[in-house]
Order: structure tokens, then sequence, then C-alpha cells
């Protein structure tokens, strides 16, 4: 009895500090997987490109399996799914699993390796998968999850998807509310529903009072937080040691940079980039050209707009919180947490 | 209202223009100072503890606490032998079930060349082996005292890096001293018990999976929970 008893408090011991990681098992939550190579950081899509190019010359070769030893499953239709007996009891798969047409997972399995179909692709809800890519449209179903990647011509996130990806589409990626995020990469990110059509702003005015431009650095400089009220417009970049606040319906016709935090008002215009180390806040309307980045958290509110068609650019921050209506163009890179509201 | 001037591209930051956290990194290093002050001074009071639990599973499950001979006969030995074989061909049958399995496959086979190493040194060289399992548990308790006195250190190093506030990196070091010390002389004795019945050839299983490696694998995770908790709870 009193051997049992030692075994049994030093195995419980010694388990101890393991049982949060043991429950994240459990719970099936895998980091993203980092980017395999430096090809990455300039393309977000290349992983994606590079395993279904991988993919098509197995294919050609007429293997049957891919890297690790992973089989390679050709499916002839959509719906028949020749799931073995394992995989049925185990509910996951660690199969690749291609298919020449459309393709529609079936519900309650886990994909463990690759799922690709050269024509759209139905994920069901609740499912989780390791890397997606479709030929046409990729659309995940309510509650699921990708964990490595997910590429596709067009990308449809719906409500609850938790997306610990990288996401990156060839024309447009469109999320629902209460979507999670870390990157997503395409020449349109959007958010659902769109919001109602604003009325223009009223005609901004020059700031009545001359900001000191600094001919060295060509900049505004403040060494404490800075207010501009409603309706001004400015030309040139700001930098202000605290916090800045641009009432609504401003222009900022250049950047602004806040060592503390950067709130805009609503219909607020800037041509060129927010940069703030404390949380970065765009009030309904706002269109910004160029790129926003917080070391901290970056709002968008309703209707906001950041890039522009053909001219791509990033949101990038710890976290970020999208309004519905948002639209991005170019890319999302929230290294702790994204989210749509 | 001035006209802007023509702007000038701002400089790339490089690293050595990255400026060192002075007050964040010194705090750290003062509070890891000021647990070795702590430790050192709470040391006699973790001896009489370890000695008064060790000596107390000892006596209960009636051990020696000079350890014993712990030699095998030759049957034990070539159990031994078989036992190291089965958890190879064990292993090699995990690892065809596929790839979440290849950690419990690196595992079993790192626990199978263990035991034959183990059985291998009980039968070509037993002299060398004479009085190891004494020297095991003195072994044991040294290693547990260096990784209570590293632990804090090795956090304020994590601190820094991860910009941990100094009361979580407090309570990371705090729940890893507490866990190491409770742990210590509950696997000692486990260790000593196993020895007792086994032998000494499943005194390099203790050693690489079981020991030291067991506590190591515990910090890591410790700290991992720790860090990730929300910025609410810890500060």
């Amino acid at each position: 009895m009193s051997w049992l008893a030692l075994f049994t408090a030093t195995a419980l011991l010694a388990v101890l500090p393991l049982l949060p990681a043991l429950a994240e098992c459990r719970r099936g939550h895998r980091a993203p997987s980092p980017p395999p190579d430096d090809g990455d950081a300039s393309d977000p899509a290349h992983t994606a490109r590079r395993f279904r190019a991988r993919l098509a010359l197995a294919l050609a070769d007429g293997a049957r399996e891919i890297s690790a030893g992973r089989e390679i499953v050709g499916l002839p239709a959509p719906w028949a799914w020749p799931l073995d007996e394992d995989e049925l009891r185990q509910q996951r798969t660690q199969r690749v699993w291609h298919a020449a047409g459309d393709l529609m997972l079936p519900r309650g399995m886990h994909f463990e390796a690759e799922v690709l179909a050269e024509g759209h692709l139905h994920t069901a809800p609740h499912g989780r998968h390791h890397a997606l890519w479709a030929g046409r449209r990729l659309a995940l179903a309510e509650r699921s999850g990708v964990d490595a990647w997910a590429h596709g011509q067009e990308v449809e996130a719906a409500a609850g998807c938790r997306l610990r990806g990288a996401v990156t589409a060839e024309r447009r990626i469109v999320l629902q509310r209460d979507v999670g995020f870390t990157v997503l990469h395409a020449p349109e990110l959007r958010t659902e529903p769109a919001a109602p059509a604003r009325p223009a702003p009223p005609q901004p005015v020059p700031l009545p009072e001359a900001l000191a431009w600094d001919g060295r650095t060509g900049r505004a400089l403040f060494r404490e937080p800075l207010h501009i009220g409603p309706g001004h417009e400015w030309p040139g970049d700001i930098v202000s040691h605290g916090d800045i606040t641009l009432g609504a319906g401003c222009a900022a016709h250049g950047s602004l940079k806040a060592h503390g935090e950067l709130r805009l008002g609503e219909d607020v215009v800037v041509d060129g980039s927010l940069v703030a180390e404390g949380r970065i806040e765009l009030g309904a309307g706002c269109r910004v050209a160029g790129p926003v980045v917080s070391a901290a958290t970056v709002v968008l509110g309703s209707g906001c707009q950041v890039g522009a068609p053909g001219r791509p650019t990033t949101v990038s921050a710890p976290r970020i919180e999208l309004a519905p209506g948002v639209v991005v163009h170019g890319a999302l890179h929230a290294t702790i947490d994204g989210r749509t509201q | 209202m001035n006209r802007r001037p023509r702007p000038r591209p701002l400089p790339r930051r490089a690293v050595w223009r990255l400026a060192l956290p002075v007050p964040r990194v010194a705090a750290a290093l003062l509070q890891a100072l000021a647990w070795t002050v702590l430790l050192a001074a709470a040391r006699p009071v973790f001896e009489a503890l370890w000695q008064a639990a060790l000596g107390g599973w000892l006596q209960t499950l009636a051990l020696p606490s000079e350890g014993g001979d712990g030699m095998p006969g030759p049957g034990a030995l070539v159990a031994y032998a078989a036992a190291a074989g089965s958890t190879w061909w064990a292993a090699a049958r995990l690892a065809r079930a596929g790839e979440r399995w290849r950690p419990a496959v690196l595992l079993l086979r790192l626990a199978a060349a263990a035991l034959a190493v183990g059985a291998a040194a009980a039968a070509l060289w037993p002299q060398a082996l004479a009085g190891a399992i004494e020297g095991h548990a003195r072994l044991m308790l040294w290693a547990f005292v260096l990784l209570i006195a590293a632990a804090p250190w090795v956090h304020a190093l994590a601190a820094g890096l991860l910009q941990l506030p100094p009361s979580r990196q407090a309570a990371l070091s705090a729940l890893s001293v507490l866990w190491l010390a409770l742990l210590a002389p509950l696997l000692t004795a486990s260790h000593l018990a196993l020895l007792s019945v086994l032998g000494l050839p499943v005194l390099p299983l203790l050693h690489l999976l079981l020991g030291a490696p067991l506590a190591l694998l515990g910090l890591v995770a410790l700290g991992a929970w720790v860090v990730r908790w929300p910025a609410t709870a810890g500060g």
C-alpha cells in the first residue's frame, strides 16, 4: 500500500505542471505553423502554392505518397469519402486528400493533413483542418478552424471560424462575425455585414494655427499629447510623444506617429501611415492609404477602408479588432489575436 | 501654416540602435538575486524537510538507507535484455501508427536503449556499479538543489525576453521552487524503491527519463503555463 502511495504521489506531482499543456493537446489547439522559409515573409501564400506544386509533381509521377510518408487519396466525387474504419472510429485522418473538382468535407472529421480541391471546397460546421487549398472558392463553415494555412481564389469564413494559420486568397477574403485570425492576405479583405452608406463629411478646412514643421525631418513634432478638432486638414507628417486625437472629418495629407495612443474620429482621411506604440482606434468611415502599425491593438471601426485597390498595404499589431463593413486591401497581421466583432 | 518641406526618408532601424531596457532587466536580475539570498537562507529548512520526508518514506517502505547491492543475477539480466528488446519492438510498432505518435516512439526507443545499456553494464562491469544506488540518491538531491538555485535566474532572463511583469516573474519562481522542493524527496524515494526491486540495470533509465529531465520538463511546462496567463491575472 505504501509503495502504491509513493508512486501515485510522485506521478501526480510530476504530471501536475503538464496538465495545462495536456489539456490543450486534448482540445487540439495547435500553434500556427511557423513560416518554413524566407519565401513566406514576402508572400504569405508561398507555403500553399509550394505544397500545391509539390502535390501536382507527385501526382504527375504517379506517386501515392508525399513527404513524411503521407498517403495521397484522390477523390472521384465530392461526396464519396473512402475513409477507413480507424479514421471513422477516431474521427480523424492523416492522409492527404485531393479532388479534381469540387469537394464537400464530411461532418465530424478532423483533417490532420492537407485537403486540396481544384474546384470549390466547402468545409463542414465545426470542422478542424490542418491546411486547405481550393482552386476556386473556399467556404469555411460556421466554427470551423484552420491550423496551418488555407488558400483559394476566394475565401469565405463563416461566423465563429478560428483561422490560426495564414489564410490567403487570389482575389478576396470575406469574414463574418466573431472570426479569429492571425495572418490574412488578399487584394481585398472584407468583413460582413457591409456597413450602411455614410453621408459625405463636410469639406475640411486648414488648421487655423500653424504647425511647427521641422525642416530637417519634414514633420511636426509635439512633445505632449495632441488634440486636433473636427473638420481640419494639413499637409505633412505629425509625430507626438504622447497621444494623438483627431476629431471627425479631419484630413491628414501625411502620416501620424504617436508614442502613446492614436484615436481617429469618424470619417477621417489619412494619406500616409498610422504608427503608434499604444492602441490605434479608427472611428466609423475612416480611410487610410498606408500601413497601420501598433505595438498594442488596432481597432478598425465600421466602414473603415485601409489601402486601395491596386495599392495594397498592411495592418499589423499584436491584437486587431475589425467592425462589420471594414475593407482592407493587402494584409492583416495579428501576432497574438485578430478578431471580427 | 508653413508648407511642408521636401521629406527625407526615415533612417532604417538597426539592432544596434535598439536601447537595452535597463530598468526592466535590472528589476528582473534584482529579483533573481533576492530569490538566491532567500533560498540560501532557507537551505537548512529545505534540508531538514527533505531529510524528514525521504527518511520517512524509506522507513515506511522498509528500504535500507545505504542503498544495498542491487546486482541482478544472470536470469534477471536475461529478463532485462528481453524487456529492452520488447520495448524496442513496441516502439517500431507504434512508429507505424502515424506521425502523431513520434514523441512516444522516441521515448520508447530511449527507454529501450537505457535498459540495454544498464543490463550490459551490470553483466560486463559490475564492479563499476558498486555503491551506485547510494550515490544516485545524493546525485538526485544535488540536481534538485542546482535546479532550484538556477530557476530564478532563468526566469529573470525569460522575463527580460518575454516582457513578463515582475509579479508574474515572482509567481513563476515561487511555483517552480515549491514544485521542485516537493518533488525532490518523492522522486528520490521512488527511485530508491524501484532500484531496490528492479536492481541496478534500471539506473540509466531512471537517470535519462525519470530524473533531472523530468524536472526540467516540468519547469518548462510551468513556465509556459504562467507566461500564457491573461494579462489581467498576472499583472
